[in-house]
């Protein structure tokens, strides 16, 4: 039924229909009044959603490893290509991206009052660098996705943020730039590797090349202290924009500051490049220095884990709380990454999408309520449930997705992830499971003291309860947060083949013990993975 | 080789060995006479009219500056001369051009007011650039 | 007799054309009450083009480079592509020059005359072929911009502009041609292939001469790049003089001295090869690492753009430490890109600033985007381009260099290169912070456009983007200035 979607070029129109959609402000609506440009950006938004369903019906489940490629040349003197593909993984943050950035348009409606055409040209090319993020298979595309798309979220943080604006907006880009620079190297280290330096170059007749794949297949023959180095340079660029500990301290800052839509985009899609990295780059590219600093990762994702639900305790401010709670669930992605098995990457890889869902609509609610009090500290607020209901309980719904209650989507994410990381360590899937518990004590802390008891403040006697628009941003948030918790099968159907592949790549041992184990059990994929 | 600039380092040695013992004898052996009227400056055997540490017009200065300019490179017209035959036309012609190049820089010179010692630039641009 | 045949001058038809070109419109501006700013500019615009469609023509070169007028220059494809990039450079020079010359009250057509014979001189610079030959057209070069600094005559910091400049830049003449004499005492030899040639001879038998020569040439050098520790003229230079001639500075002196600078250590001093890249290594690093962070306290925007230009210095250096083909072709193509950038930056400057060095304050920036979008637009292309970020060709250049540097084993000093263009962020971004995110006060200068600025502007930006996003023909461009390598 949706086969035309591999027909043409879907991955391309997806992900410069918002580019298209803020050059069309620019030069067409120069004169239109902000509600106009309001619409049209929303529409564009949810058009790209729309553009973007089919890819979930077309793409094949037991079909190639990526789909809907997109190859042309580009800078040929250099050998960079313009490819585009994707796998499950890249498909559901593809998804995730056109939805949530869908919902932070329309959520932006009453939030953002001032300079707001060059608010949604901003968002608008926001949304198409995180897609190409997302679908480049091409290293030197991937890098320039990854940049470009720093420079309006810059913007949005620095316009339309809070108090201290200026200071998080360039504290958040001197970070991440740093970060990618060094990924820079990183990145050059494995094309000269892979070209054999000079010869490489395609201007001296080499075929050098940036291709992703390509760096995939040569994994092997990368000799371990280049892997070592070239993981570090991978992980500090990675690692920032996770962020891990030690390289959180500007996610907070960020958060706080941002406008509502910059916070559910910055919690939702952009901290998920950071993982997405790892998972795309880092580990099938240099599986040996990934099992030679697995101790490392592992011990930086608990204490990410632990740090940060300790941190979010003590938290006063509503929204600050909700941005330490990400480094703390953050912490399980990663945990669950590199424990290197396909329950801790696929619970991982699911985890980034419910946390991309319930932190969303978190932020979601957050900005609601600061759009009506103009306070976010948890001291200002009390007994909400009385004067908001709807509002209180769509709150709940989501609190509980976030502390992973069953039925729920973090359950489901958090219940794979510890199931792989037990079958490392009982010891590190015990400590993560603390983090579990914390997580649920800072939560419901937090809503006993905003929705509980009497109405303290005179302000919040009359608070208006949600309105149809907020509610059309919330509720499909916690529809889908529901279907996964109750049926996420095909989310790991569409995960299976790409997390067996990574598998395949990073601890080929794994899946041979898998092998020997379960005779004839191993989908074809992984053993026909070497292209 | 070193050695063969032996001579200019005697000349030069010599040289200031002789001024040396010249102005010491003259001030061991001779007598001071005079003393301030015949340290004072005198011109031509009169009395200073002015002090001569006066401040003169930048133009002299300029004139100075665009003699030595030409000066110099008519210097390079001698050698030219000299094998004029031998180089035959492209000789002439390449000089043609360096003495064009001269040219345009004196007409520049002369335009611009720089030989008018009397009007003192006092041109019009230079108005021009007061208002 | 001459020792060459004298048709082979009409192979410099280019650059004797331009020369032409200063020389008439500097008699044209003597006579009478001169030529107007407009019809100047139109004149030195015709010429320049002229000139370099002549280039294109004139000059084909072969696959081998050829060496004319007695081997005092050379026709390459690296002299094509640097004289091309400064011709080009020296445009746009022209084109936001307009409103500068009209309203200053000199005469424009010496200005465009010093503009014009400039760059004949460095056009024969990046020709040259022979240490006296590239001396001679550097110091047509430098002696016209000392001129050109101190245009504004009746400004203390125009003169004093012009004093550091002339006193500093004259210093560094004599030291650069110093070494040349002690190379050639040493060598016998001022043909840069024949001096790479003795040099392995010559290192024996003129034991200190050619360590000393060398340096000293590379101190004269590199002085001329503003290069760390030789940059202490940039910053006073690029503010006192008028900032279309700053951009100047800034863009073609400085591409042409790159030009000589790698031509001279590739093709005269190869045998050297392994010294001199400490050297650079060491210079690269200090001028990436003090330019940036001289820049960052910096509130006038001409002098952050002073030390932003000297950090670049420090980032080309990396192409030239590489010491590979592909070392070389960075260098070209950051150039290339640099050239436009760097004059879009200044043509905004240009854009706000007012006489008396008003407006050029980073505050003066504050609510562009509001009062003028396009320009603060523009603005933030050459930011973002000068910082290093795609899609601008800043981005694909500093990736060139850094590559250049990795595949050759010099990654430390590429670390700091890249560690340095972050924080080069912050400051450029200070600027950025001021268009879209402050206010603007009742003492902001308004934009002050015209249209031969406007079309400067746009020129840079469509070519800053099209460099970073479809850079390959460029790239292929650039790879035909190749030298051939040790």
């Amino acid at each position: 039924m949706f086969d035309w979607a591999h027909t043409i070029p879907i991955l391309s129109i997806v992900c410069y229909l918002p580019l298209v959609g803020a050059v069309a402000i620019l030069a067409f609506l120069r004169g239109s009044s902000a509600s106009t440009v309001r619409r049209f950006a929303t529409g564009v938004a949810g058009l790209d959603f729309l553009v973007s369903l089919p890819l979930w019906w077309a793409f094949q489940r037991d079909g190639e490893l990526f789909q809907f490629r997109e190859s042309a040349g580009w800078i040929e003197a250099i050998g960079a290509r313009y490819e585009f593909g994707v796998d499950g993984i890249a498909l559901l943050l593809v998804l995730l991206t056109t939805f949530l950035g869908f919902l932070a348009f329309l959520s932006s409606w009453s939030a953002i009052q001032e300079r707001e055409r060059e608010y949604y040209i901003f968002l608008l090319l926001l949304q198409t660098g995180m897609l190409g993020v997302f679908m480049s298979l091409d290293f030197f595309l991937f890098y320039v996705f990854w940049e470009v798309m720093l420079v309006p979220m810059y913007f949005l943080i620095g316009i339309w943020g809070g108090p201290r604006k200026l200071y998080a907006a360039i504290k958040f880009f001197l970070y991440t730039l740093v970060g990618s620079v060094l990924m820079l190297l990183g990145i050059l280290a494995l094309y000269f590797f892979n070209g054999d330096g000079l010869l490489a170059w395609p201007g001296l007749g080499g075929d050098a090349t940036f291709s992703v794949l390509r760096f995939h297949e040569i994994a092997s023959q990368i000799p371990p202290d280049l892997q070592f180095w070239i993981f570090l340079a991978f992980f500090v660029g990675f690692a920032i924009k996770v962020p891990m500990i030690p390289f959180h301290t500007w996610l907070p800052d960020a958060h706080v500051e941002a406008p509502t839509a910059g916070s559910v985009i910055l919690a939702g899609v952009l901290l998920k490049m950071g993982t997405y990295g790892f998972v795309r780059f880092s580990l099938p590219i240099l599986p040996e220095a990934t099992r030679e600093l697995l101790p490392w990762m592992i011990g930086l994702s608990i204490g990410g884990i632990l740090y940060g639900a300790l941190v979010a305790m003590a938290q006063k401010d509503v929204k600050k709380l909700v941005a330490y709670s990400s480094v703390s669930h953050l912490g399980f992605v990663m945990l669950g990454i590199f424990a290197l098995n396909p329950a801790g990457l696929n619970g991982g890889i699911l985890q980034m999408i419910n946390h991309g869902l319930s932190t969303g609509a978190l932020f979601l609610l957050v900005g609601i309520l600061y759009e009506r009090r103009h306070t976010r500290l948890i001291s200002e607020f009390g007994g909400l449930s009385k004067v908001m209901p709807a509002y209180a309980t769509v709150f709940l719904i989501i609190t509980m997705a976030s502390i992973g209650l069953p039925t729920l989507n973090g359950f489901i994410g958090e219940f794979t992830i510890l199931v792989g990381v037990f079958e490392r360590s009982w010891v590190w899937a015990a400590l993560a499971a603390f983090g579990i518990v914390l997580g649920a004590a800072y939560m419901l802390w937090m809503y006993q003291r905003v929705f509980f008891g009497p109405v303290r403040h005179e302000e919040n006697q009359g608070l208006r309860d949600l309105n149809g628009r907020e509610l059309a941003c919330v509720l499909p948030l916690v529809v889908l947060c529901f279907w996964i918790g109750l049926y996420p099968k095909p989310f790991f159907e569409i995960l299976e083949q790409p997390v067996e592949y990574i598998v395949q790549r990073v601890d080929p041992g794994y899946a041979e013990a898998l092998a020997a184990a379960r005779p004839g059990e191993l989908p074809a994929v992984v053993a026909g993975s070497g292209e | 080789m070193p050695e063969t600039y032996l001579p200019v380092l005697l000349a030069l040695a010599f040289a200031l060995i002789l001024g040396g013992v010249i102005l010491a004898a003259s001030g061991l052996i001779g007598r001071g006479s005079g003393g301030r009227v015949k340290l004072s400056p005198y011109e031509s055997g009169e009395p200073l009219l002015d002090p001569s540490r006066k401040r003169i017009s930048i133009l002299f200065f300029l004139i100075a500056i665009d003699f030595v300019i030409f000066d110099v490179e008519a210097a390079f017209l001698y050698p030219w001369v000299l094998v004029l035959r031998e180089g035959g036309w492209p000789l002439f012609w390449s000089v043609m051009v360096f003495v064009a190049l001269i040219l345009v820089g004196f007409v520049y010179i002369w335009r611009k007011g720089g030989l008018d010692l009397k009007k003192r630039f006092r041109t019009r641009w230079q108005e021009a650039s007061h208002g | 007799m001459p020792a060459f045949d004298l048709r082979e001058f009409l192979l410099l038809a280019p650059e004797i054309l331009l020369a032409i070109g200063g020389l008439a419109l500097l008699l044209a501006g003597s006579v009478g009450r001169g030529v107007p700013g407009r019809v100047a500019a139109s004149l030195s615009l015709f010429f320049l083009v002229a000139t370099a469609l002549l280039v294109l023509t004139v000059e084909e070169v072969g696959p081998e480079p050829r060496l004319i007028l007695g081997s005092s220059f050379v026709l390459d494809g690296f002299a094509r592509f640097f004289k091309l990039v400064i011709l080009a450079g020296t445009a746009l020079t022209v084109l936001i020059s307009v409103r500068f010359v009209d309203d200053g009250a000199y005469r424009a057509g010496e200005y465009h005359a010093l503009l014009l014979l400039a760059t004949t001189g460095m056009m024969f610079m990046v020709g040259g072929f022979n240490l006296v030959s590239i001396w001679i057209a550097l110091e047509l070069m430098a002696l016209s911009s000392y001129i050109l600094a101190g245009y504004f005559k009746r400004e203390t910091r125009s003169n004093e502009a012009a004093l550091k400049y002339f006193v500093l830049g004259a210093l560094s003449s004599a030291i650069l041609l110093y070494g040349a004499s002690l190379l050639y005492g040493a060598t016998g030899e001022l043909r840069l292939d024949l001096l790479a040639a003795a040099l392995p001879e010559a290192m024996v038998t003129g034991r200190l001469l050619v360590p000393t020569g060398w340096l000293m040439l590379s101190v004269g050098l590199l002085f001329k790049v503003a290069a760390v520790p030789f940059h202490v003229w940039t910053p006073d230079v690029y503010v006192g003089a008028p900032t279309p001639v700053t951009a100047y500075l800034a863009a073609a002196s400085k591409t042409a001295s790159f030009a000589i600078l790698v031509r001279i250590f590739v093709q005269g001093l190869p045998t050297l090869l392994p010294d001199w890249q400490i050297v650079i290594a060491a210079v690269a690093s200090v001028t990436m690492i003090w330019g940036n962070l001289a820049a960052l306290t910096q509130t006038n925007v001409k002098r952050m753009l002073a030390y932003s230009s000297i950090a670049h210095a420090g980032y080309v250096l990396l192409g030239l430490l590489a010491a590979s083909v592909i070392g070389l072709w960075s260098v070209a193509f950051y150039l290339l890109a640099y050239t436009f950038i760097t004059l879009g930056a200044f043509a905004m400057v240009v854009v706000l600033e007012r006489r008396e060095y008003a407006g050029e304050e980073v505050s003066d920036y504050a609510g562009l985007a509001r009062r003028a979008p396009w320009l603060a637009a523009a603005m933030l292309v050459f930011l973002l381009a000068l910082t290093g970020i795609p899609p601008t060709g800043g981005f694909v250049g500093k990736v060139y260099l850094f590559a250049a540097a990795v595949e050759a084993g010099w990654t430390w000093v590429a670390v700091i290169g890249v560690l340095t263009s972050a924080i080069s962020l912050y400051y450029y971004f200070s600027i950025a912070v001021q268009m879209y995110l402050k206010e603007s006060t009742r003492d902001t200068p308004e934009p002050l456009g015209s249209p031969a600025l406007t079309a400067a502007i746009a020129t840079c930006v469509v070519a800053t983007l099209v460099l970073g996003l479809f850079p390959g023909p460029f790239i292929e461009f650039a790879q035909a200035a190749g030298l051939p390598l040790p």
